[in-house]
C-alpha cells in the first residue's frame, strides 16, 4: 500500500510537471535511507512546494483543496476524533453538519485512515485536502499533548 | 635381711609394672579416644563430600534455584560444628544484602533479617573478595563486629564471598557459639566449594532466564510465544505512526477450553490447539504475525490493517474453526473461538494498549455468547 501511494503520487507529480524522475528518484533513495513519507521528502529536499503537492491531489482525484490556515475550526468538532489518531493520520475535524463530517488531511488516498474516521464518528466522511504544515499546527492548537 | 630385700625389689617390680602397664592403658584409652575423634572427623569429611555430589547432581538436573540454594545452606552446617549456615544475596544496584536462606538455630529470624549496604562488616568481605573469619585467633574491632554478633546471635562465624562474573553477588556463612573456638584452614576450603556451587546454580539461573528471552516460538504449536508478539506488535505499531498507517491486533480465547481439557484430556487439547493454530496461520498473509499468548489464547498482529479488516479477518477465523468442528457429534467437543480487536491508532499507540483493549473485549464478551467477534 505504502508503494503504491509512492508511485501513485511520485508519477502524480512527475505527470504534472512538479519533479522530474531524477528528482524522485532521489527522493525515493533518501526515503528507504532514513524513512518517512514521499511527498513531506520531496518538499524537504525542496523538490515541489506543499501547496504544489496538495493541488496536484486536488487536480487529480477531484478532492477539494482547503487552505487550513484560514479556516476557524470548531473545538466541539475537533474533538469528535482523539488526538493520537489525528496525529498519526494527520488529519482534523473541520466540520460537521448532520451526520456529514469534513476533514481535512494531506494524504486523501489514505482509505484507512479515512475508513477508521467514519468508525469513530459513525458519520459520512467529507475529505478535503490540505497541507501537512496547516494540519500540523491545526492539531497543535486544538489537542493538548494530554489527548491522546 | 636378703629375703627382706628380695619381697622389697618384687614389690618395687611389681609396681613398676603395674604403672607401666596402667600407663600403657592410658596411652590406649588416649589412642582410642584419637581413634574415634578421627573417625568422626573422616565421617564429617564423608558427608560433606557426599553433600557436594548431592549438590552437583542438583546442579545438573537444573532444579529449581532456590531448592538447591537451601540445600547447600543446609549442607554448609555440617561444617565446623556450625549452630547456623545462611546464605545472603546481594542487590546488584542498591549494594543490600537479602537473606536467601537459613539454617539451624534462630533460622527463622534470620530469615528476616537483612544486611544494608551501610553494613560495614559485610562490605569488608566485598571489597577485600576474602573470607571473613571472626573466632578465638581473628578478632576485630567491636565497631564492626558488635552490630553483627548482635543480629546473628553468635560466637564465631565463617563467611565466604560467592562470586558471579567478577563480582561478589552473595555470601555464603556459617557459625557457632563455642567458646574458644578456632576455625581449620579445611572448613574454610570446604566451604569456599560450597560458595562455588551457589556461583554455579546462580549462573545458571541467569542462563535460563536468558534462553528464555531469547526463545521466540512456542513449542508446542510453533507459533510466536507472547513476548515475542508483543515485541512484534510494538515494533509494527512504530512503523503504523512513521508511515501515518493503521496496524491492527487480534486476541483470540478458545471457549470453554478448560472444560475440553477436563473432559478429554491433554492430548486432545494439544491436538486441538495444534489444528487451531494451522487454520488461523493460514488465514493471514505473509506479513502478518500469528502467536499463542498463553493455554487458550492465540494472538495476530496485522500491519496495515485497519479496525474494518481486522474485524473481518477475526470473524472469518472464528467461522472457519466453528465450521470444522460442526460436524462433532459430542457437543462438548464442537470448539469455538472469541475474538477481540483493537487498533492502532483507534484504540491506543503502545502494545500495551492495544493487548489491553483486546482482552477487555474478550473479557466483557465472556459468558454473554459465544462465536462472535468483539471491537
Amino acid at each position: 500500500m505504502r508503494r503504491l501511494i509512492n508511485e501513485q503520487l511520485g508519477e502524480l507529480l512527475i505527470q504534472r510537471g512538479l519533479i522530474n524522475q531524477s528528482q524522485l528518484e532521489k527522493g525515493l533513495a533518501a526515503q528507504r535511507e532514513k524513512g518517512g513519507l514521499i511527498g513531506e521528502i520531496l518538499v524537504e529536499l525542496g523538490f515541489a512546494k506543499e501547496e504544489d503537492i496538495a493541488q496536484a491531489l486536488t487536480a487529480q482525484y477531484g478532492f477539494p483543496y482547503l487552505p487550513l490556515s484560514n479556516y476557524d475550526i470548531n473545538p466541539e468538532v475537533a474533538s469528535i476524533i482523539p488526538g493520537r489518531v489525528a496525529r498519526q493520520y494527520l488529519l482534523i475535524p473541520i466540520d460537521k453538519i448532520g451526520n456529514n463530517l469534513s476533514i481535512a488531511m494531506s494524504n486523501p488516498l489514505n482509505v484507512h485512515a479515512v475508513e477508521d474516521v467514519r468508525f469513530i464518528s459513525g458519520c459520512n466522511v467529507q475529505t478535503f485536502v490540505s497541507t501537512s504544515s496547516d494540519i500540523k499546527r491545526a492539531i497543535e492548537k486544538h489537542y493538548t499533548d494530554k489527548d491522546l | 635381711m636378703e629375703y627382706e630385700d628380695e619381697v622389697g625389689v618384687l614389690g618395687e617390680a611389681l609396681n613398676q609394672l603395674s604403672s607401666r602397664i596402667r600407663n600403657n592403658m592410658d596411652e590406649l584409652k588416649n589412642f582410642g579416644e584419637k581413634t574415634t575423634e578421627i573417625n568422626l572427623e573422616i565421617q564429617k569429611r564423608v558427608l560433606v563430600l557426599s553433600s557436594l555430589l548431592q549438590i552437583s547432581s542438583l546442579i545438573a538436573m537444573s532444579t529449581k534455584s532456590d531448592e538447591t540454594l537451601k540445600l547447600i545452606t543446609e549442607k554448609s552446617l555440617l561444617l565446623a560444628n556450625s549452630d547456623i549456615a545462611f546464605l545472603l544475596s546481594r542487590d546488584e544496584r542498591q549494594g543490600n544484602f537479602t537473606m536467601k536462606a537459613a539454617e539451624g538455630i534462630n533460622s527463622g529470624y534470620l530469615l528476616q533479617a537483612g544486611i544494608s549496604a551501610k553494613d560495614n562488616l559485610f562490605n569488608k568481605v566485598i571489597n577485600q573478595n576474602k573470607p571473613l573469619i571472626l573466632d578465638r585467633r581473628n578478632i576485630l574491632a567491636d565497631i564492626l563486629t558488635a552490630p553483627f554478633y548482635e543480629k546473628f546471635r553468635i560466637k564465631n562465624t565463617l563467611a565466604m564471598p560467592v562470586f558471579l562474573r567478577g563480582q561478589v553477588m552473595a555470601i555464603l556463612g556459617i557459625g557457632n557459639n563455642k567458646e574458644e573456638f578456632l576455625y581449620a584452614k579445611e572448613d574454610a576450603e570446604l566451604l569456599d566449594i560450597f560458595a562455588k556451587q551457589v556461583a554455579i546454580v546462580e549462573e545458571n539461573d541467569i542462563l535460563m532466564h536468558q534462553v528464555e528471552k531469547l526463545e521466540i516460538k512456542d513449542a508446542l504449536t510453533g507459533l510466536y510465544n507472547e513476548a515475542f508478539i508483543a515485541t512484534r506488535l510494538q515494533e509494527e505499531i512504530k512503523r503504523a505512526i512513521t508511515y501515518r498507517r493503521p496496524c491492527a491486533f487480534v486476541l483470540f480465547n478458545l471457549d470453554n477450553f478448560k472444560e475440553f481439557r477436563q473432559s478429554f484430556g491433554s492430548v486432545q487439547a494439544e491436538a486441538a490447539l495444534k489444528k487451531i493454530a494451522v487454520l488461523i496461520k493460514d488465514s493471514v498473509t505473509e506479513v502478518d504475525r500469528v502467536g499463542r499468548t498463553c493455554d487458550d489464547q492465540f494472538a495476530i498482529v496485522l500491519p496495515e490493517r485497519n479496525k474494518r479488516q481486522a474485524q473481518e479477518i477475526a470473524g472469518d477465523i472464528s467461522k472457519k474453526v466453528s465450521f470444522s468442528y460442526g460436524e462433532e457429534p459430542d457437543s462438548r467437543r464442537k470448539i469455538t473461538v472469541s475474538a477481540g480487536v483493537s487498533e492502532n491508532p483507534l484504540d491506543g499507540i503502545t502494545a500495551q494498549e492495544l493487548m489491553d483493549k483486546a482482552r477487555e473485549m474478550l473479557g466483557i464478551y465472556k459468558g454473554q455468547c459465544k462465536n462472535s467477534t468483539q471491537v
